[in-house]
């Protein structure tokens, strides 16, 4: 039986959480529920069950809150917006922007963390430190049980997977719901990981969840409601939903990599437009959707991954313009492409 | 710039330059610059050299081996001296004067340096992207 996603107990009210994202097993404890509170929230995100019974790996954070000065680490290994991380000799050690401090020990049974929260945060800055400890938490967990996380949209048919990156707000997830309205199951419309199991590449879905923009509900009617959801995160135009609730049972969790497309937006441009990739190219594409901290061995061995996937897989370079999605057969033209043998429409 | 020509100076492949072999050459990335560099098939068989300490000097009599003629030598001395440009090398200890491996069909070797580095600062642990201003 697989994994369930995050549970609830009465321990809930003293802050001890037990949650599994992908291969990891996650329990945290925290001072009150309050403290567990923005962590819990976090994980829920992760509603995919895992595929692989018995193949969990545990990370247990510690979560205590004390007014402590802080020694900043110097991003050593990892410098992300609100989050600076610097390589130890047992693991790792992490601050914050807003003073939270994280160390890991590290050993070949998992990983164990120690957080420290600064005393008094807005709930805005505690969700957002919540959001980064648990991000560094499991992408870290991730690699060590030997999968890779990439920043890509996936769909599904027949057991084979279509992978979906972009820059920031380059479309990958109007693509994959554009696919999705057409019966391909989404594996996840921003997270997914890349591993080996049987001896063959598989991608795996993490979360279930659509992160929207309610203006797009002007291509797919199933968003009608958007306006309604939750906000992704303070300050953004994005909202959240389940994927349950506008496409029951178009979920997926597990797929065989086919094709990758790299999508960009053009203005002025109507349409859709896909053209085949050089696998060095693809290389270089995958390389940029996925964090590659400063470690050696954990790059080249990322980097190998990607080189294997381009070599098996067909690439394209997919352009999007204007209300490309507007036009009804859009998705129809795109799926023939990647479906078939069919010359690129313009 | 060290005039790598004429000079049996060694030189090393810096430890955090990640090779990563492709059906046709391979990529480098320094970690430290965060750039990435295409290499064909014959650049990658001169760089491989240089996994071991080895000099300008020994490159040039190796493409000669593997077929370079004298246009050619003249091109892998370039791609040495671009090597120790773009800080890809370092230097080395004694020539180790590695044999390395010849590619499928020689030709002219190239390295292009690929014009968007890897970001330095990303969003998250999880998001490669550029962060926003806020």
């Amino acid at each position: 039986m697989p994994s369930t996603p995050a549970s609830r107990s009465p321990s809930d009210l003293i802050g001890r959480i037990q949650a599994a994202a992908g291969p990891i097993s996650v329990s945290i404890q925290a001072p009150s529920g309050s403290i567990a509170a923005p962590f819990r929230l976090a994980l829920s995100l992760y509603d995919v069950a895992w595929p692989f019974p018995g193949e969990l790996r545990p990370a247990d954070l510690v979560i205590r809150v004390a007014d402590e000065p802080i020694v900043p680490a110097d991003g050593r290994y990892l410098d992300a917006a609100w989050l600076r991380v610097d390589p130890t000799d047992h693991g790792l050690r992490a601050t914050g922007a807003s003073g939270a401090v994280i160390e890991g020990r590290f050993d070949e049974r998992g990983e164990w963390w120690e957080a420290t929260l600064p005393l008094d945060e807005t709930p805005f800055a505690r969700q957002r430190e919540a959001d980064e400890l648990v991000a560094l938490l499991l992408t870290t967990g991730w690699r060590r049980a030997g999968w890779l996380p990439l920043h890509a949209a996936g769909v599904e048919r027949d057991g084979r997977a279509v992978l979906i990156v972009a820059s920031g707000g380059g479309g990958k997830t109007s693509l994959a719901l554009s696919l999705v309205e057409r019966g391909w199951r989404c594996l996840s419309d921003d997270k997914v990981l890349l591993g080996r199991h049987g001896g063959e590449d598989v991608v795996v879905g993490l979360q279930h969840v659509l992160h929207v923009d309610p203006a797009s509900a002007a291509w797919f009617p199933a968003l009608h409601a958007a306006d309604w959801w939750p906000l992704m995160a303070e300050g953004s135009r994005k909202r959240r939903v389940r994927l349950q609730s506008i496409w029951p049972g178009r979920g997926a969790t597990l797929a065989t990599p086919a094709q990758i497309l790299v999508v960009q937006r053009e203005n002025g441009f109507r349409g859709i437009r896909a053209d085949p990739m050089a696998a060095s190219a693809l290389v270089l594409a995958l390389a940029r959707q996925t964090v590659l901290p400063n470690d050696r061995a954990l790059v080249s061995s990322a980097m190998a991954a990607f080189a294997r996937l381009a070599a098996e897989v067909r690439g394209w370079a997919v352009t999007v313009g204007d209300q490309a999605y507007a036009r009804r057969d859009s998705a129809a033209r795109l799926e023939e492409l990647i479906g078939g043998a069919t010359p690129a429409w313009t | 710039m060290a005039e790598p020509g004429g000079d049996a100076r060694t030189w090393v492949l810096r430890a955090d330059v990640v090779a990563t072999v492709l059906d046709h050459g391979a990529l480098l990335l320094d970690l430290q610059s965060k750039y990435f560099y295409q290499l064909n098939p014959s650049g990658w068989a001169i760089v491989q050299l240089f996994e071991s300490p080895t000099s300008a000097v020994h490159a040039v009599e190796r493409a000669k081996a593997w077929g370079a003629g004298d246009a050619d030598a003249a091109a892998v001395r370039d791609l040495v001296g671009q090597l120790l440009q773009h800080g890809l090398l370092e230097p080395g200890s004694a020539d180790a004067r590695p044999d390395g491996e010849a590619p499928a069909h020689w030709e002219a070797p190239t390295l292009e340096r690929q014009a968007q580095p890897l970001q330095r600062v990303i969003v998250s642990a999880f998001d490669p992207s550029i962060p926003l201003a806020e």
